[in-house]
């Protein structure tokens, strides 16, 4: 395959004066990410077909018989040989046709166009509650070293962790929708309704950085260079917010990616709970129906967006720590 | 700071460019692929209700419909029910029997040789884009049941004469279906079919307007706005996976409803949907989606339940393919050793009634005085000594996983009775797609299923089962006698009704009492949970979930 357009970037972008290692970078991990997206595809394609039950019979449920079910074979191309199938399929993705859904009867673009919205808002949301509840939680457990604020923050944190997405959602839909009437049971259309799906998927997240933030900035407050800071007669904010934290972080930055394909599983849980037409949705009705267009382009979707995700985060990466930088 | 961001904005478009096929001139094809996600996402926001939908009931789904197009589903029908109508529909008298009421058709003659039938329609009845409805709605809407792609209701027209050749694409038209006049309608049947009335008061059956369903194309069912009838609601809007927006249809022609519209919440889970119910969220919550709180919910709302029978039968099959079920005495058997009463009891509290054949009560051609089988574990164990197995045999309880809890735990419960006869059962798990896989090819050990009234004739239930060979193989029954098997196809030809049931109850009695060919299991009362508010709800004749919306008023 030829990339004339990627080139006449590659060309402009690199070449010249001391050139752009980060874009370099960049592409590489584009490049690379083809042939991972073709694997991924093709995996799923074949998985697919192989376990059993077929899409037509289970759209049909109760009411087929031998006749009905050929009529839709044939009108949805699944009576051609599996390799004609990946080929046309292949073909039509790179056109941007990702085929129709077979139990949505829509087109699998559009499909995920209106679902993903409401799974980047509620995937944001999170993200927002798991970065500040996190790091605030996590900056002041480590100054609070063993007091009480600390055990308290750290219990969160570990019921954070420990606790499957499900049950959070379910507690906390329970005492808080249910009993005191605080918010709506389910739905995702006005703010008062994000408030739950939100921390529910972002506790976790928030756990797993409040704890690792806690543990890095204990470690990073007993460097020399902290000593220094202080001795230079930094107030103690100064020296962590400007010294310690920036340090502490590093890892901090690298779990935050991994995060987003934990976030996006969360989702999928968080989303059924709280009934939020999401992604994750669409790809667990995808699976039971067999409805392999719609289950292929999500997981497409999703692992595309994964890889932005740590492409994102090797970025914020050099943005954070020079010497990764100079090395690239 | 500034030159990396316009890198990473650089290296996201060159990402957007490979997605868009690479193809093409530099630069716009970024752009033409961002225009086209942003399209899509506000077109997907403005299929989102716009009505104030304050003052609508609010009813709930657990999951998702594939259409509103009628023929192209085979169970997503409470749309198609309140926003389409068909030429006759079901009326359940006060004392819960059913008979085919005109509706589009306002009288009918059958001839005496039962192939030909003239329908008088009704006039000055207007779809909800204001055309009028005539003969030759119905003549597009027939034809269009074999013509269009993905189409699943066919068997609503198959016994059309000429029905076949336009299937096979042999002929533009169904042959037997003539719009004598605007108002006057003749279909001729290949050969006589009794059901036919009752086929045509099914969902799938539903009248479509010829010019605007042409129009719609594909969208015809997804696009609220193309996607016309003449019920007593039209379809306002619908948010994939969130609501479905019904708003009334002023001009019905019985006269409007006195609600103004229905939203359904699209929500899988069954713990939220008892909460939104709960909390008042709710209207109408159909207890079939959480049968592990019917209980509570009969505690908690005593004058909030609104039950119905259900016209359908549950059954345990026992495939003639698999050792040792050839054996009839085996056969009786496991008929013998299951107690329905105590399974009803233990997981249904008792609600519904146990069934001795294949007709469940509330069909035409029920028969209270059939054989009935009796729960006697020692003489199940005496015909299994008999036919060779007097310390019983291994065999297979096959589960859908998709299948409700309470499925699960009565097959549990027919394992342990099993066990008291000497039959060790092992329940197998598979998920619905493979479970329906394997029955269809015929190859499904034991399972429990029920069969729930399409259309109020014994035809819909004995056919699917037992109606020829591809049938009972589909069902993993693989029922062997093909005589049987022939009277039964040869029973929906028989013009005279008494004589019809007759052969059907003689049918009914030689397969499951003679060849004990499944145990039947019983009937299950269909229970709705209702707010206060809600006035006048009945559920469907045939008691499946679907719900009529046009005579529920609300209370203030």
């Amino acid at each position: 395959m030829d990339f004339p357009v990627l080139r006449h970037f590659y060309s402009q972008m690199t070449e010249g004066k001391g050139g752009f290692p980060v874009l370099k970078k960049i592409l590489k991990r584009i490049l690379i990410a083809i042939p991972v997206l073709f694997g991924v595809v093709l995996a799923i394609f074949i998985m697919l077909r192989i376990v059993p039950g077929d899409p037509v019979q289970t759209m049909l449920g109760e009411h087929m018989d031998m006749a009905l079910i050929e009529k839709l074979r044939a009108e949805m191309g699944l009576d051609q040989p599996m390799i004609v199938q990946f080929f046309k399929y292949i073909g039509n993705a790179m056109r941007g046709d990702f085929g129709t859904s077979y139990r949505l009867n829509r087109d699998v673009a559009q499909i995920i166009a209106e679902a993903f919205p409401h799974t980047v808002k509620l995937s944001l949301l999170a993200a927002a509650v798991a970065w500040v509840i996190g790091l605030v939680a996590g900056v002041i457990a480590a100054i609070r070293q063993n007091r009480l604020l600390d055990r308290l923050f750290m219990g969160c944190a570990l019921l954070g962790v420990s606790m499957p997405v499900f049950m959070t959602a379910l507690v906390l839909q329970y005492v808080f929708a249910f009993k005191l009437n605080w918010f709506p049971v389910s739905g995702f259309d006005s703010v008062n309704s994000m408030v739950l799906p939100a921390i529910v998927l972002g506790w976790n997240s928030a756990g797993s950085i409040a704890r690792m933030t806690r543990s890095n900035l204990v470690e990073i407050m007993q460097n020399d260079f902290i000593r220094t800071a202080r001795a230079k007669g930094l107030r103690e904010t100064g020296v962590i917010v400007g010294h310690a934290l920036k340090n502490a972080m590093l890892p901090v930055v690298t779990m935050m990616a991994l995060q987003i394909s934990s976030m996006l599983s969360g989702a999928v849980l968080t989303e059924s709970v709280f009934g939020v037409p999401g992604i994750g949705r669409l790809a667990v009705n995808a699976i039971e129906t067999r409805d392999m267009p719609l289950l292929q382009g999500t997981v497409i979707f999703t692992t595309i967006l994964i890889i932005i995700g740590n492409l994102v985060a090797d970025l914020l990466y050099n943005v954070l720590d020079p010497r990764i930088r100079e090395g690239a | 700071m500034k030159k990396r961001v316009s890198l990473i904005l650089a290296s996201a478009m060159a990402l957007g460019l490979i997605l868009s096929g690479c193809g093409g001139s530099q630069g716009t094809d970024a752009e033409t692929a961002g225009g086209e996600t942003a399209a899509a996402q506000t077109s997907g926001a403005s299929t989102g209700s716009s009505v104030d939908t304050s003052g609508y009931l609010v009813a709930v789904l657990n999951a998702d419909i594939q259409t509103t197009d009628a023929q192209k589903t085979t169970k997503d029908y409470e749309i198609p029910w309140n926003i389409y109508d068909r030429l006759v529909e079901v009326d359940v008298a006060e004392d819960g029997t059913s008979s085919i009421e005109p509706s589009l058709a306002e009288s009918w003659e059958i001839s005496p040789d039962g192939l030909e039938y003239t329908f008088h329609l009704r006039e000055g009845v207007k779809f909800h884009n204001g055309n009028d409805f005539t003969a030759e709605d119905v003549v597009y809407t027939f034809n269009r049941m074999l013509t269009e792609t993905g189409t699943v209701n066919t068997e609503v027209v198959d016994q059309i004469k000429g029905s076949d050749e336009v299937l096979a694409g042999t002929a533009e038209s169904i042959e037997g279906v003539e719009a004598v006049d605007d108002y006057t309608l003749k279909v001729t049947l290949k050969e006589p079919f009794a059901a036919f009335l009752a086929c045509l008061s099914t969902a799938g059956a539903s009248i479509y307007d010829s010019e605007a369903t042409a129009a719609a194309g594909d969208q015809f069912g997804m696009d609220p706005s193309v996607t016309v009838g003449t019920g007593p609601f039209k379809f306002e809007s619908w948010t994939l996976n969130d609501r479905l927006v019904l708003t009334r249809n002023d001009d019905y022609w019985k006269g409007a409803s006195a609600l103004p519209g229905v939203v359904i919440r699209i929500v899988p889970d069954t713990e939220t949907q008892t909460m939104m119910f709960e909390s008042g969220e709710l209207d109408i919550i159909d207890l079939d989606y959480v049968t592990d709180a019917i209980d509570r919910f009969e505690a908690t709302y005593p004058d909030q339940i609104v039950s119905g029978p259900r016209v359908g039968i549950t059954y345990l099959t026992m495939n003639f393919a698999h050792e040792p079920f050839q054996d009839v005495k085996v056969r009786k058997a496991v008929q013998m050793a299951i107690d329905r009463q105590a399974i009803l009891d233990a997981l249904y509290g008792g609600r519904g009634q146990v069934e001795q054949g294949i007709f469940p009560k509330g069909l035409i051609a029920y028969n209270e005085n059939q054989t009935t089988i009796e729960y006697d574990p020692e003489g199940a164990k005496a015909l299994l000594a008999e036919a060779g197995y007097p310390d019983g045999f291994t065999m297979e309880l096959s589960a859908d996983s998709s299948a409700s809890d309470t499925v699960t735990m009565s097959l549990e419960i027919i394992k342990e009775q099993l066990a008291q006869v000497g039959i060790t059962a092992e329940i197998r798990n598979y998920d619905e797609s493979t479970w329906l896989d394997t029955r269809n090819s015929g190859d499904l050990g034991s399972f429990m299923a029920t069969w729930t009234a399409d259309y109020n004739d014994p035809d819909n239930f004995i056919y699917t089962f037992f109606g020829n060979e591809e049938k009972t193989t589909m069902r993993s029954i693989n029922y062997p006698d093909a005589e049987v098997m022939g009277r039964v196809a040869a029973a929906r030809g028989i013009v005279n009704e008494d004589e019809r049931i007759a052969e059907y109850q003689a049918l009914e009695e030689k397969i499951i009492h003679e060849d004990a060919a499944w145990a039947p299991m019983y009937s299950r009362t269909h229970l709705f949970a209702v707010s206060k508010r809600v006035q006048n709800f009945k559920p469907m004749w045939s008691g499946v979930g679907d719900k009529l919306y046009y005579e529920i008023s609300l209370s203030e």
